[in-house]
């Protein structure tokens, strides 16, 4: 509840009243807040605590954290939500109270490690950060010395900030950022894009009178928390909602309607869904929102693309409006109820239900589809396609409980000074055969490498874990463990991690509450920032302990930094890469020092508080107004609050009058949308030039698994592989007690028909075969999830080679048998007690901790999305006798023809560019680095 | 004053951030819950439904677990939250018998129990209960339902609210609303197909669960996440209540047979063995205590309701006689026979029966409540010290103390054969009175008891009883044709072993049984 936003607090009062004001405490009194000691009670024992506002780092929400530092220890004591955090509202999930597992975790990495023997073979050894800084930074000087440019490689998982370690990379001159979107969200990005310039959805969950979730947005997901408080706000208002999984999720369980579709197949419903809203348009009925259409798409290409397609088609209507509609209705004809049906394998009913629900709407109808069917599925991006065109059709765009373009409802501040574009290209990370990826073509990489027989000189891991978290694992090791291939891998993580077995530095970084970001999500129609901030640092400015923190200078290494305050010589990335710099540009002559420079002590690096203060001062509108109002400096009001409601430009944003740019509608100019045209890409051009024959409009492509390619009878089945729980966070949560206790296995889902058929008992030992190897997991025989399907979370099935080396609540020990290109994993043994300074390290009574299915999944590159396809045919069968919980085969040989038969699918770049001009990338370089003649 | 909550099922989305503040704020233990999150399923592809149901302490405006705490550690405070002081907690671990809802725990660290207590730390300073804080959609909604202008008050009175075994006449002050009856009902539902994403407790017994799974309905919900639970009065209870058996038994059941005796000279042996096994009840009891240290506590700070303390004061009681006609006898002080004997018998009668009082204090457990309890006890005493008495024949003979064999075994027949009568209509004794509504529940657990996966030894015992009841009638056809022989001697111990054996199943079992029907 900031003060320049009295909507925000009026509505949050208004939630709760009087003494059950379930909400923590207010800003004002952070200072010192005193609660009774819940140890000592029922002695009134007062604990004096300062209240310091950070950010969560669990899932990508960016919740707002409020840590609870007790005044007489300089200790956190607990964390709960923020509650003037626009975006969470002072509310978490399970994993916001559970980062204090985190930060005391007592096999957390408190010393920058040094590989000693041979890479993986487990053996570390503490080193200064002073040592590992020369080295590393000695490297990367000397490859941009030799111009090898491409060598030096930062790859990030889901990174938690916005700009930051893209800001080292351009201050490097170098086209090095790798990320993970593509075994994430990389299919569903390229369908919101291609349509509105925005590569994500941002729901007005909150004013929405139909929800339609391909997602499980009430449990997992981008962005759980703060959108399930706004759906289950809407709910409460009357608003239904209709859930599209093969699986019982726990949306789903709370949906007004369960749709569960084979997946893969979800276009062809989505489309019977249009079609059904044209018909009923067509036959004079409410269905679509003409007006909307007619203004905001690019409907006269659309009916020239029609026409091309549907030479014969003759319309009756004499308005080439009415002709375009004649002819979607029967471009789309084939898509009846009952088409769907049969190709879903679901009820008939169902796609007039959600035509009755949508238009029920109208305007305020919203969805969304990130990962799921589209993560999952050959031609997943067209789900999202196809998903978008019902919002098209009615209207619901960028309205009051429609959905928002997502650039729309974030924001990303920078500072004043930035690094111009790169004007390099890097082919493993952009290869010309995927000119469409969302983004880099990152699980690629060990064929990449391979095929491109390239070297990367240094490599970064940071909260990525590819040997675990990507498909094929096992060629992850293969090109890790090849030091030809990589010359140096560093690993940035406060955790074991299976890939940090491969790392030549360990070097620990702090965890959410260790450091500073800023962060800013699309969670509902508003704008928000976060200041993550390292909570003890602050605490000890605030209690004067230690004097202020100076900033390091000129390389100087003392410990003035996060590090005086963090647990052990845990640093921040922040800091560490602006030291790191100094080391790979020293006297400032490559143009990149200057970045990390202090401009009011020149000569010395950039602090935090001076970094920070710039971005707040200069690069968030309405900030300092509001800080001035508060009596504040930007970046006290930014410390003391943690969190700051941007001034919002409101919906319907692509009407606005403008003077220049946008795009003319009935003879009025209006911002529009960010495409190519300035409207919604009915057709779109780009996937019309770019992509394979019939991309260009919304349609339904048969998935790589469609029931049609699985042998029902032979015991073949669809394996669904990505679902998540709602306590854990892929590879993050393994060191949180409390969230392994409650969950920690991942069981395969299999309908007691298939379980019948395929001889399963359940809990008993299953065998499922990939085409490049097997895992061995328990059956977990339910209602829960459609025919024909089996299901396996990816969030558990943790492992170690090495004993300590691995979060011992969470991950089995297993033995690595090595022969060739094949990897035989078995367990030695799962989660159990073990002595350490916290007592419940004793009590840890589960043992099995899951499989690491996706090792035994092939690389599956979308053609044009280039997201790895995650759906699996498999075989399912009674493990055999040798069998035993756990196991994993996986031969790599075979991973390299799987690879090479889904790059023959795509249609490599063949024009002058290596990508379509306006596409996003991160770290977009100078438009001639696109030319291939360059 | 009454604090609860309401707790809003239209809204959960089962995502457990109540469970973690909550260890969060009171710093729960791995493997202990104040609060958790119960998933259950119901139907069949694809009409299935998940649902899930927040459970936790009910702060019962008539608590058991208070009334059973013996230290009055746990008590009931003027704002209607019930809370344990630890500072008087001995770890007797009857608050987690007495509890119908499973919310009470042990902290093995502090050997004391501990419960949600409405974040009662919190509460007094003005803020709401940690749960409510963190949960996302604001389904925990805490609030006095005394105040007429509270939420909690005001969802009431609009009606269709549920509570968690309001059969059990707690008056639980935590209601639901649009909750799964699986969810709240235990008896609706079984875990046996395991969870969801999360192991089984080691401590969980497969053949136990599909046992009770038999006798629900053909498709039941099914249980798809909780928190196992594992037997909390183990070994030592039931050890408990054998040499309470024997302790008051030998008393008992040599009274009969000194009766038209002078003086109490005859029955020394048996008071002294009576003694010795009345100090081992005693030490059992101190030794199950998670705190024996604080023993003493009982009698400093006792809860004069708590049957622990009547026991305990029953039991000091029935000893100090004890010590008292031992010793007059040792000094050689004549006291009042029959006096002395009819104190000696209701004292001895009271120890072994008083047992079925605390039993009735433990609400938490059907089986214990069950009908008849005190006799029953009685008859198993009678048992005990009829077959005591015959193991003891020999060492009485050797001091040719005048107690007559017949009689013995007489006692011990009349003892088996009221206890399999017992056995035989122990399905018809579900609880009665204010608790007759529990009757569903008693009858699964009687039915493990009875006839479960675990029963196989409890029906051999039975059986073996039966033999030992020929044995005696064998042997007392014997005694009455004047034979004093070897075979005599076979007969009756073999009797009395069996007897012994037996009675250790049916005590053994009873304790473990009672535990180990799911009630949450």
């Amino acid at each position: 509840m900031s003060p320049k936003d009295p909507k925000t607090l009026k509505t949050d009062l208004a939630r709760t009243a009087g003494w059950e004001l379930a909400v923590g405490p207010p800003p004002e009194k952070w200072n010192d807040w005193t609660e009774l000691d819940a140890k000592a009670w029922p002695e009134r024992k007062h604990k004096h605590y300062r209240c310091i506002p950070t950010v969560c780092f669990n899932c990508e929400s960016g919740c707002g954290l409020l840590a609870f530092v007790d005044k007489s220890t300089g200790e956190i004591d607990k964390f709960e939500g923020n509650p003037v955090h626009p975006g969470s509202r002072g509310r978490t999930c399970a994993k916001g109270p559970a980062t204090i597992n985190q930060i005391e975790d007592p096999q957390r990495i408190l010393t920058p490690l040094k590989r000693v023997g041979p890479r993986g073979a487990g053996q570390f050894e503490p080193v200064s950060w002073e040592d590992a800084l020369a080295d590393i930074g000695g490297r990367i000087a000397k490859a941009l010395d030799e111009d090898r440019h491409e060598e030096i490689m930062y790859h990030v998982g889901r990174p938690g900030e916005d700009h930051y370690a893209n800001r080292v990379l351009g201050a490097w001159g170098i086209d090095g950022h790798n990320s993970h979107t593509n075994v994430c969200s990389g299919a569903a990005r390229l369908g919101y894009y291609t349509w509105c310039g925005a590569d994500r959805p941002s729901p007005d969950y909150a004013n929405a009178k139909f929800i339609l979730l391909l997602s499980a947005h009430l449990e997992t997901g981008h962005y759980f928390n703060p959108h399930a408080q706004r759906i289950v706000d809407a709910m409460d208002g009357g608003a239904r909602v209709a859930v599209v999984d093969p699986r019982l999720s726990n949306s789903a369980s709370r949906a007004t309607h369960w749709v569960p579709t084979w997946p893969g197949t979800e276009a062809a419903m989505l489309l019977a869904v249009a079609r059904e809203l044209i018909e009923r348009d067509r036959r004079g009925e409410t269905g679509i929102d003409r007006e909307f259409l007619r203004r905001w798409t690019n409907w006269e290409a659309t009916l020239a693309e029609l026409e091309r397609q549907h030479p014969d088609f003759r319309s009756a209507e004499a308005e080439p409006f009415e002709q375009f509609l004649d002819l979607l209705l029967e471009h789309y004809k084939e898509f009846t109820a009952e088409r769907a049906a049969s190709e879903c394998r679901m009820d008939a009913g169902i796609v007039n239900t959600l035509a009755d629900e949508i238009a029920r709407a109208g305007h305020a109808f919203t969805s969304h589809l990130w990962r799921n069917a589209a993560a999952g599925n050959l031609g997943g991006w067209q789900i999202a396609r196809s998903l978008v065109l019902l919002h098209v059709l009615t209207g619901s765009i960028g309205r009051e409980g429609g959905l928002n373009p997502n650039s729309w409802d974030k924001f990303t501040p920078k500072p004043s000074d930035n690094p111009g574009p790169h004007d390099r290209w890097s082919t493993l990370l952009w290869p010309k055969e995927w000119p469409l990826a969302h983004y880099e073509m990152s699980f690629l990489l060990p064929h990449l490498v391979r095929e491109q027989e390239k070297q990367i000189d240094v490599y970064f891991t940071r909260v990525y874990n590819p040997v675990w978290t990507n498909p094929d694992g096992c060629s992850w090791i293969e090109m890790l463990e090849d030091e030809d291939k990589i010359g140096c891998h560093v690993a940035l993580t406060p955790t074991w991690n299976e890939t940090a077995q491969w790392a030549d530095y360990v070097l620990p970084m702090g965890h959410g509450p260790e450091r500073h970001d800023v962060m800013s999500q699309e969670t509902h129609a508003g704008k928000w920032i976060g200041f993550r901030q390292p909570v003890l640092r602050r605490f000890a400015e605030l209690e004067g302990q230690g004097g202020d923190v100076q900033p390091l200078g000129g390389g100087a290494l003392d410990q003035g930094d996060s590090r005086a305050a963090n647990p052990g010589e845990v640093w921040e990335e922040a800091e560490f890469w602006a030291e790191l710099t100094w080391r790979i540009d020293p006297d400032g002559s490559r143009g990149a020092r200057q970045f990390f420079e202090s401009k009011e002590q020149p000569g010395t690096v950039r602090s935090q508080d001076e970094y920070w203060r710039d971005v707040f001062e200069n690069g968030v509108p309405g900030l300092p107004e509001a800080a001035e109002e508060a009596g504040l400096e930007p970046l006290e009001f930014m410390r003391q609050r943690g969190a700051f409601a941007v001034p919002y430009e409101g919906q319907e944003r692509y009407e606005k009058e403008v003077e220049s740019g946008g795009v003319e509608v009935d003879g009025v100019r209006r911002a529009g949308f960010p495409t190519p045209s300035g409207k919604l890409e009915f057709f779109s051009p780009t996937l019309d030039e770019w992509s394979a024959e019939g991309n260009s409009l919304p349609a339904y492509q048969k998935s790589h698994v469609h029931w049609e390619h699985i042998d029902e009878p032979a015991g073949e089945r669809l394996l669904l592989p990505t679902f998540r729980l709602p306590t854990l966070i892929h590879t993050r949560s393994a060191n949180a007690k409390w969230l392994q206790e409650i969950s920690h296995t991942n069981p395969l889902w299999v309908h007691p028909e298939d379980a019948e058929l395929l001889r399963l008992e359940n809990g008993g030992l299953v065998r499922v075969s990939t085409a490049i190897g097997h895992f061995v997991v328990r059956a977990w025989v339910t209602e829960g999830i459609h025919p024909g399907i089996v299901a396996c979370s990816h969030h558990v099935g943790r492992w170690r080679l090495h004993q300590p080396l691995g979060a011992i609540q969470a991950s089995s020990n297993v033995e690595l048998h090595r022969d060739g290109s094949t990897f035989m994993l078995r367990q030695k043994g799962g989660a159990g007690p073990y002595e350490s300074r916290d007592p419940d390290s004793e009590r840890i009574w589960w043992k099995e901790v899951g499989v690491n299915q996706n090792l035994t999944f092939p690389v599956q590159p979308d053609p044009a999305s280039g997201m790895h396809c995650w759906h699996q045919k498999v075989r399912v069968t009674p493990a055999d006798p040798n069998d035993r919980y756990g196991d994993i085969f996986v031969d790599t040989q075979k991973s390299r023809l799987e690879y090479d038969k889904w790059k023959a699918r795509t249609k490599p770049a063949a024009g002058k560019l290596r990508r379509p001009l306006w596409f996003k990338r991160p770290l977009k370089p100078v438009e001639a680095a696109y030319h291939f003649d360059r | 004053m009454q604090l609860g909550f309401v707790i809003d099922h239209s809204k959960c989305i089962g995502c457990h951030a109540c469970t973690i503040a909550c260890k969060s704020e009171n710093d729960v233990p791995l493997g202990s819950f104040r609060t958790w999150v119960k998933y259950t399923e119901t139907g069949t592809f694809p009409d299935t439904n998940r649902s899930f149901a927040v459970l936790r302490c009910n702060q019962c405006a008539e608590p058991p677990c208070v009334d059973i705490c013996p230290t009055r550690a746990l008590g009931k405070g003027d704002n209607g939250i019930v809370d344990i002081d630890p500072a008087w907690c001995v770890g007797c671990k009857s608050c987690t018998m007495a509890c119908p809802y499973d919310s009470i725990y042990i902290n093995p660290d502090k050997g004391t129990a501990e419960k949600c207590h409405f974040c009662a730390h919190r509460v007094e300073e003005g803020l709401a209960p940690a749960c409510a804080v963190v949960c996302p959609t604001e389904a925990i909604i805490p609030g006095d339902f005394d105040d007429q202008t509270s939420r909690v008050h005001a969802l009431l009175a609009e009606g269709d609210l549920e509570a968690r075994k309001t059969e059990a006449q707690t008056q639980p002050r935590v209601y639901y609303k649009e909750a799964s009856p699986a969810g709240l009902d235990p008896l609706a539902t079984s875990p046996k197909d395991g969870y969801l994403w999360a192991n089984r407790r080691p401590e969980v017994d497969p053949e136990t669960e599909a046992f009770l799974a038999e006798l629900m309905e053909a498709g039941s919900a099914r249980t798809t996440l909780n928190v196992d639970r594992a037997v909390l009065w183990g070994d030592k209870v039931s050890n408990y209540l054998m040499t309470k058996s024997l302790s008051a038994g030998l008393v008992l059941a040599a009274l009969p047979v000194v009766w038209s005796m002078d003086g109490l000279g005859a029955l020394s042996v048996p008071l002294g063995v009576s003694l010795v096994f009345l100090i081992a009840t005693t030490l059992l009891l101190i030794f199950d205590l998670k705190k024996p240290e604080r023993f003493y506590m009982l009698l400093t700070h006792p809860n004069w309701d708590s049957w622990l303390v009547r026991g305990g004061i029953i039991l000091t009681v029935f000893g100090a006689l004890l010590a008292a006609a031992l010793g007059a006898d040792l000094v050689g002080l004549a006291l009042p026979a029959k006096p002395m004997l009819v104190a000696l018998g209701v004292g001895a009668a009271l120890t072994a029966g008083y047992t079925a009082s605390l039993f009735a204090q433990a609400k938490g457990r059907a089986l214990w409540l069950q009908r008849g309890l005190w006799p029953t006890l009685i008859v198993q005493a009678l048992v005990a010290g009829g077959a005591g008495l015959l193991l003891l024949r020999p060492v009485i003979d050797a001091l040719a103390l005048p107690v007559g064999t017949g009689a013995v075994q007489r006692v011990l027949l009349i003892g088996l054969g009221l206890h399999l009568i017992w056995f035989a209509i122990g399905h018809t004794l579900a609880p009665g009175g204010a608790q007759s509504g529990r009757r569903e529940e008693y009858d699964r657990a009687w039915a493990l008891y009875s006839r479960g996966p675990h029963a196989r030894g409890l029906r051999l015992a039975l059986v073996g009883w039966i033999v030992a009841m020929v044995c005696l009638v064998l042997g007392h056809v014997l005694v009455a044709s004047g034979s004093d022989s070897g075979l005599l001697v076979v007969l009756d111990g073999a009797a009395a072993v069996l007897a012994l054996v037996g009675l250790y199943r049916v005590e053994h079992d009873f304790v473990r049984a009672g535990q180990l029907v799911p009630i949450s």
